[in-house]
């Protein structure tokens, strides 16, 4: 073979390697956002009642409210929050960065914690005063928790009212840290969720401290249940 | 290669090349498996309408001790075929949803309420218990707690679960513009193919090669996930308990998977056959450039 034939040769058979290499690494790069994004979906959708066995015998009732979401009624500034009862759905949590709805159950319990975010019934309910203190898996509703940023806007509906947060605060804190999950006399609202570790679960927690920006009480409130 | 300039731009045009084919053959597979037929037809080939049943009579049993209800109050007046319907029902509304519709499903069945209202008012008889308005609110209440259940159950493809956390919206976004993401894909690949054809005018069998190369490239990328996926049983891994949504979900993902590796070789096949007619044709195209 001629010197100048094998100088036409190598970069005929280089050229597929080459762009095969890149290609990959494109593929590998790009798909990991909607793997976890494909992955965090399939968790939401087929993991309550079918990954653990709901336990019949708990004497856990699990209501799950429509939550109100688009209210053109009346609204005020201040008004009565309804405590719910253990195990019900009661508020549905929207912001961008989270991709999903986050139902909002009362009361903690691995059941509640597989159908969404869960609210510890020692915090206070959203809208009173005080520290509202609300947990959820990290693969799944919780999944794109510690994106958040400062001031990034979060909006809670519940079936008395629709409740604006604003993120003040980035949190990390270890199991045995009570700090940001003990009532305080401040009105805020604690996210949190576990810090995602390669190596399985970890002792910390990440979240998020958001402080109240507006709350819009329905002043007609049986009208919009 | 005439020179290193269109050496590499004839490289990265085959990149964009390849991420288009893998475009147009991703929305292709989308678009003519992801449909309400395939995923009925995957219902009704694979016996999901027995599989509910069993899960159904599975649970009202355990619930029975609870409940004081027999399980036969319930699986006696329902069958398959009313399984069947409602999970038609869910397939055919979860897809009104992707594409951006809205409607409800019917799950009225007068032979399970007649069988709850004798259960009830039997019961009542029975113990004298006079039927007040809290004895007609239980009624109502397990009569609606029964078509819950059913309805979550016949929902194999967990559409609501998806609309409830405001998922199927999301994907309803990519879903309804399918077809402009599909013409979108054909479009760039066609524009691309003109770019090569102009880089290498000289010596015009040269976009052939170019062509094959990422033809095959695209095919390797799009057959390599799917063989692993299928070779390792991996979607049979999966710790779904209910056994009609496993096999739904699972059946699914292995039609999308079959379809997409079977896309992918033929694209990979095609590359191929570009590659060898460049190689036969290309001594004689040089010969006719010299001349």
């Amino acid at each position: 073979m001629s010197t100048k034939k094998k100088n036409e040769l190598i970069p005929h058979i280089a050229a597929p390697f080459f762009i095969a290499a890149i290609c990959a690494a494109v593929v590998a790069v790009a798909m990991i956002k909607p793997y976890d994004k494909l992955k965090m979906y399939a968790d939401i959708a087929f993991m309550d009642k079918l990954k653990t066995d709901p336990s019949d015998d708990s004497g856990l009732v699990i209501k799950d409210n429509d939550i109100v979401t688009e209210h053109s009624g009346e609204t005020s500034a201040t008004g009565e929050a309804v405590r719910p009862k253990f195990g019900e759905l009661y508020a549905l949590i929207k912001c961008d960065v989270f991709d999903v709805d986050v139902p909002v159950y009362w009361g903690s319990k691995a059941e509640l914690l597989e159908k969404g975010a869960c609210q510890s019934s020692g915090s206070v309910v959203i809208g009173t005063e005080g520290n509202a203190v609300i947990s959820a898996h990290v693969d799944t509703f919780f999944a794109n928790l510690s994106k958040l940023k400062k001031d990034d806007i979060i909006t809670v509906n519940t079936n008395y009212g629709e409740f604006t947060y604003k993120v003040t605060e980035l949190v990390t804190f270890g199991t045995n840290d009570r700090k940001y999950v003990v009532p305080s006399k401040e009105t805020k609202l604690t996210l949190y969720t576990c810090k995602k570790d390669v190596l399985g679960s970890t002792d910390q927690r990440v979240g998020v401290v958001c402080t109240p920006v507006k709350s819009a009480f329905y002043t007609d409130v049986k009208e919009a249940e | 290669m005439k020179n290193a300039f269109s050496y590499v731009a004839s490289i990265i045009i085959s990149v964009l090349l390849v991420f288009c084919i893998i475009g147009l053959a991703g929305t292709g597979v989308a678009k003519y498996c992801a449909t309400e037929q395939q995923f009925r037809s995957i219902a009704s080939k694979h016996g999901l309408a027995d599989k509910t049943y069993s899960e159904l009579e599975k649970y009202f049993r355990e619930r029975s001790s609870a409940t004081g209800i027999p399980e036969e109050v319930y699986m006696d007046a329902i069958d398959t075929d009313y399984i069947s319907g409602v999970i038609d029902q869910t397939i055919d509304n979860g897809f009104r949803r992707l594409n951006g519709g809205n409607s409800s499903i019917e799950l009225k069945n007068e032979a399970l309420e007649e069988s709850l209202d004798k259960f009830f008012n039997d019961y009542a008889d029975s113990i004298n218990y006079q039927k007040d308005e809290k004895f007609e609110k239980k009624l109502t209440a397990t009569k609606n707690s029964a078509y819950k259940v059913i309805g979550e159950y016949c929902d194999v493809y967990k559409f609501g679960a998806l609309d409830s956390h405001g998922v199927l919206s999301k994907l309803s976004k990519i879903y309804t513009h399918i077809d402009l993401l599909m013409i979108g894909a054909a479009s760039a690949i066609l524009i691309l193919l003109v770019t090569l054809l102009m880089l290498n005018l000289s010596v015009k069998s040269e976009t052939l090669y170019w062509t094959g190369v990422s033809s095959l490239i695209a095919g390797i990328i799009g057959v390599a996930p799917c063989a692993y996926l299928l070779a390792t049983d991996y979607f049979s891994s999966f710790s779904i308990k209910q056994a009609q949504i496993y096999t739904a979900y699972t059946e699914t993902m292995k039609l999308l998977t079959n379809t997409f590796m079977y896309t992918s070789i033929g694209v990979a096949s095609f590359g191929v056959l570009l590659v060898i007619i460049y190689a036969i044709i290309k001594p004689k195209n040089k010969a006719q450039a010299k001349a």
